[in-house]
């Protein structure tokens, strides 16, 4: 069975079919939705169950010619790496049609078949080893997201959704360049014109030539990220997206930005890439601080946890520019954390705003009391955003930061000083929307079934992640280790087992 | 003699056509409009055959080559003009009124066009340019009691008319300093003097003005806007992709001194083209200039490919020439669709909400605004692909930047549509668009799908035989 061809386009006909078929229908649309993305789960636990790695590492590989003229070829494979992302990519279809069931209130099934084709763009994304294939998912997934933004945001969505679609679009046409001309420089070098991924390893491109290469694909990721001098559409389109878009964006979109950098900046130009990993981290640094900083103003909950991600990310790119273990298995451990750690508060704050119409923490307050439920979930991921030990933040933040002791104390101080300004604003933001006194006279109804069964998934993903992170320590291994190996650093320290 | 008259027969179907639409319009007996487009199809179609029955390559006469190129181009015109006519047949403003001066008028310009794809030689090539334009000064003027008809058609001929001018002098340059007219002939002739530069700088000015390239371009809105959608159509697909195809034969000439002075301001006319086409599209309120704008952009990415000066580049702008006529035919087609029986909607809001209304229609405009945006997997990011490529292996990498930066730019505009599209509130009734519209519409639709993920259709082809 070609099964990543299964996990990439199981989505989107499925997504056209309910579309299709709905005929307007909600319940159809639902339904079909939570059952397309729940079989897509099923699926992917299934292909992780009976993977068996291949000599070179590498669980599944399917190989077609598809334009021989110029050298691209369907090319799909899985390693550690990708297995993990596609999980987290699976795992959040079904919460986002959950969290939507009632939230989206026009149109459901073109909803329904945007959503679904937005996953399948996003598994395609970790799935391809063909450049132009990697290109022409990383566009498409754009697309739904764009009409996700415009047509089912809040006030401004028409804006943000501009934004965000022009900056990103601008990043990775910039992309397509250096794609091309990694592919020409190859070609010359050996004669053989092709796009694909494992041959284009065994390129050599340095000087000043690889480093604009490098950078074509860097602009496309940091935007995607992202970095802080990019990071401006990001407050717009998570504040403006609706619930389950903003799950995806954070949980998936902003994922694929700095799986590009560990899947093609680093092993494609690792002599550029160290030559820039000193600026890679300084970024991060200021990732971190600012985004911690700006979450520490902010009134609207969403646009809070929003630069509370661009602090996380920072994180991750100060991670993977530290380039050992530590750091490599770190970036991408809190990859997943604020994967299922971000979504979860998105999914809250969408919750909440179904129940007041408002985002605004000055209108919050009290809440513990008529919703202990939900208080307690929220309680739950604010811990683990923040970093608590046993929780899923906390070993990625950990082993960043132990990477990159390892050669830059100083910035590793002030990567951690992150850590305590995401304390303050996110004990803060809990504080003022949980505690104290009912500001607002209001019946307020708590969790009901379907939203504890969503928010279940997502605390048992923050558990299991913060409890027991080996069996995911154990799949990276792997693919981490053959990024280390392009690396100027020799390993430095075994990383196994739980923390 | 006989081998000759076999090769010709795609172009004596096209002008026996025509010849045969203007006999049934005097005919004794009223003949339906149906009718009258029926032939026509039927002589382009079989026009169509018999070129796919071409054998490749054979020289025709002195005048003439039939090879990949001309194959290709030959398909896309006389299909592309069929699509047209089946556009106008169903169009609501001009409902049984494309009859003989139209059809014929279409005929003799498609006939026009495949002389222009298959010329070998400067006066053929000017042949096939005034063949071409001549039916389109009346078209555009056609139906004079249309407001601004008569004004567009005067515009269009004058300027057509310098443009003419401009190739004469080219060629005449051509003929002082090569010695001859027939491009092989050209093309091994080593002179190395700079009148031949001079000469083809004429040349290229004359096709400049046909292309609407900046600074050529300010009859091209005006038109667009003042014809209605079925010879909009017709002016801005096929005839520029005729008028591209005799420039990309020219510049595949083996002139390397020409080509190194030359190449540059390809390069230069190109970036001009395309920022300023995509500036000018940026705000445009009018569907039909924002289309006129964006194909000028178009063709400035066309012609990066071209200042590539390489076989990629050239492949590059023959793909992207095809799929530049079957996204735009089917952009137009939507608007030929949804047309009152007045004239075009023009604004673009009296399109919004047509995505909710219609959403066949809504899909196969979203699909066609996107692949001229240049997404993948439309062949209009193929297209960008290759051009893009062909200029990054000529190391003009900078010209490529520039190039992707305006693809960015132009996604502005183009989503702009697709939201409009899709508003909630619009559009208080959709005419049910005739089910001919919507046949063209949505072959255009899955064609610029299909060339997207199958460009190997049309990359394998062997267009020179010069390799």
């Amino acid at each position: 069975m070609p099964w990543l061809t299964v996990l990439i386009f199981l989505p989107l006909v499925g997504g056209a079919w309910i579309w299709v078929r709905a005929n307007g229908q909600v319940e159809y649309a639902r339904r079909g939705a939570l059952f397309v993305t729940t079989v897509e789960l099923v699926i992917v636990n299934f292909v992780w169950l009976v993977a068996e790695p291949g000599g070179d590492g590498y669980l599944y590989i399917e190989r077609h010619a598809w334009i021989p003229a110029v050298g691209i070829q369907y090319l799909l494979a899985m390693d550690g790496l990708s297995l993990v992302l596609v999980l987290l990519t699976a795992l959040l279809g079904p919460i986002a049609v959950l969290v939507s069931w009632n939230a989206i209130q026009h149109n459901w099934p073109a909803f329904a078949f945007l959503l679904l084709a937005s996953q399948a763009g996003i598994m395609g994304v970790f799935l391809s080893f063909d450049l132009v294939l990697f290109y022409v998912f990383w566009e498409l997934m754009l697309v739904p997201m764009y009409f996700l933004v415009g047509l089912w945001g809040h006030e401004r969505r028409l804006y943000a959704a501009y934004k965000f679609f022009l900056f990103t679009v601008t990043g990775s046409l910039l992309m397509l360049v250096a794609i091309l001309g990694i592919y020409f420089v190859h070609g010359e070098q050996t004669g053989n014109n092709t796009f694909d991924y494992f041959q284009l390893l065994n390129t050599d491109v340095s000087g000043t030539r690889g480093m604009w290469l490098m950078l074509g694909f860097f602009v496309a990721f940091a935007v995607k990220i992202p970095l802080f001098p990019v990071h401006s559409w990001l407050p717009d389109a998570h504040t403006e997206a609706p619930t389950a878009g903003s799950i995806i964006l954070a949980g998936l979109l902003l994922k694929t930005g700095a799986y590009g950098l560990l899947r093609f900046c680093l092993p494609l130009f690792p002599e550029a890439s160290a030559a820039f990993a000193p600026v890679g981290m300084a970024l991060g640094v200021v990732g971190i601080l600012y985004g911690a900083l700006l979450a520490l103003v902010q009134e609207d909950m969403k646009r809070l946890i929003a630069y509370s991600s661009v602090s996380h990310l920072g994180f991750v790119v100060f991670g993977i520019y530290a380039w050992n273990l530590h750091g490599l298995s770190g970036a991408v451990i809190l990859m997943l954390a604020h994967g299922v750690t971000t979504g979860a508060m998105f999914a809250l704050v969408g919750m909440l705003e179904e129940r007041s119409k408002t985002r605004q923490l000055s209108e919050f307050g009290g809440l513990l009391s008529p919703m202990p439920r939900l208080g307690a979930f929220l309680l739950l991921f604010t811990l683990s955003s923040m970093g608590m030990p046993g929780l899923a933040n906390f070993v990625g933040e950990f082993l960043v930061l132990a990477g990159v002791f390892q050669h830059a104390a100083g910035l590793g101080v002030a990567g951690a000083l992150g850590i305590i300004f995401g304390v303050v604003y996110l004990l803060w933001m809990y504080q003022r929307a949980m505690l104290g006194a009912l500001r607002r006279e209001r019946r307020w109804v708590d969790l009901k079934r379907r939203e504890m069964v969503s928010l279940g998934i997502f605390a048992a993903a923050v558990l299991w992640l913060g409890l027991y992170p080996a069996p995911f320590l154990d799949i990276l291994q792997g693919p981490l280790g053959v990024i280390m190996e392009s690396g100027p650093h020799l390993s430095t320290g075994e990383v196994s087992g739980g923390q | 003699m006989a081998n000759d008259l076999v090769a010709l027969l795609p172009f004596i179907l096209l002008a026996m056509g025509g010849c045969i639409v203007l006999t049934l319009g005097v005919w004794r007996r009223y003949v339906s409009t149906w009718t009258m487009t029926m032939v026509t199809l039927s002589f382009l179609v079989a026009s169509a055959v018999a070129a796919a029955l071409w054998t490749v390559p054979q020289q025709v006469g002195a005048m003439l080559v039939i090879d990949g190129m001309s194959l290709v181009f030959t398909l896309a015109f006389t299909l592309g003009t069929a699509a047209i006519v089946l556009l106008a047949y169903g169009y609501a403003p001009t409902q049984g009124e494309t009859r003989d001066e139209f059809l014929s008028l279409i005929l003799f310009g498609t006939l026009g066009m495949a002389l222009l794809a298959s010329t070998k030689n400067l006066l053929a090539a000017f042949v096939g340019l005034e063949m071409l334009a001549v039916p389109l000064y009346a078209l555009v003027a056609w139906r004079p009691s249309r407001p601004g008809a008569v004004e567009a058609g005067v515009k269009f001929g004058i300027l057509a008319g310098f443009a003419a001018a401009f190739f004469l002098y080219g060629i005449i340059l051509v003929y002082a300093s090569a010695g001859t007219l027939d491009l092989t002939g050209i093309s091994s002739s080593d002179v190395e003097d700079r009148m031949l530069t001079a000469a083809v700088i004429l040349v290229l000015v004359g096709v400049g003005f046909k292309l609407a390239l900046v600074p050529f371009h300010m009859w091209a809105p005006d038109i667009y806007q003042a014809s209605p959608a079925p010879v909009t159509a017709f002016v801005a697909t096929v005839a520029k992709a005729a008028a591209l195809a005799f420039l990309i034969r020219l510049l595949s000439l083996q002139l390397p001194h020409v080509w190194e002075d030359l190449l540059p301001v390809i390069g230069l006319l190109a970036v001009v083209t395309m920022v300023v086409g995509n500036l000018l599209a940026l705000r445009q309120q009018n569907l039909k200039r924002l289309l006129a704008y964006s194909s000028i952009a178009h063709l400035g990415y066309i012609m990066v490919a071209l200042a590539a000066g390489n076989d990629l580049g050239r492949d590059a702008a023959i793909y992207y020439t095809v799929v530049y006529v079957i996204m735009n035919i089917g952009a137009f087609g939507v608007v030929a669709a949804v047309a009152h029986s007045a004239g075009d909607r023009e604004t673009l809001s009296d399109y919004s909400g047509l995505g909710r209304r219609d959403p066949a229609l809504g899909v196969a405009m979203g699909v066609c605004l996107l692949a001229l945006a240049g997404l993948p997997p439309t062949a209009g990011f193929m297209a960008k692909f290759l051009a893009f490529g062909a200029a990054v292996d000529a190391d003009r990498v900078a010209l490529a930047v520039i190039a992707v930066l305006n693809t960015a730019l132009a996604f502005f505009y183009y989503l702009r549509i697709l939201v409009v599209l899709y508003k909630e509130r619009g559009m208080v009734s959709v005419p049910r668009a005739n089910g001919t519209i919507r046949i063209v519409v949505i072959t255009a639709t899955v064609a610029t799908v299909l060339l997207g993920v199958f460009p190997g259709w049309l990359l394998n082809i062997n267009y020179l035989n010069n390799g």
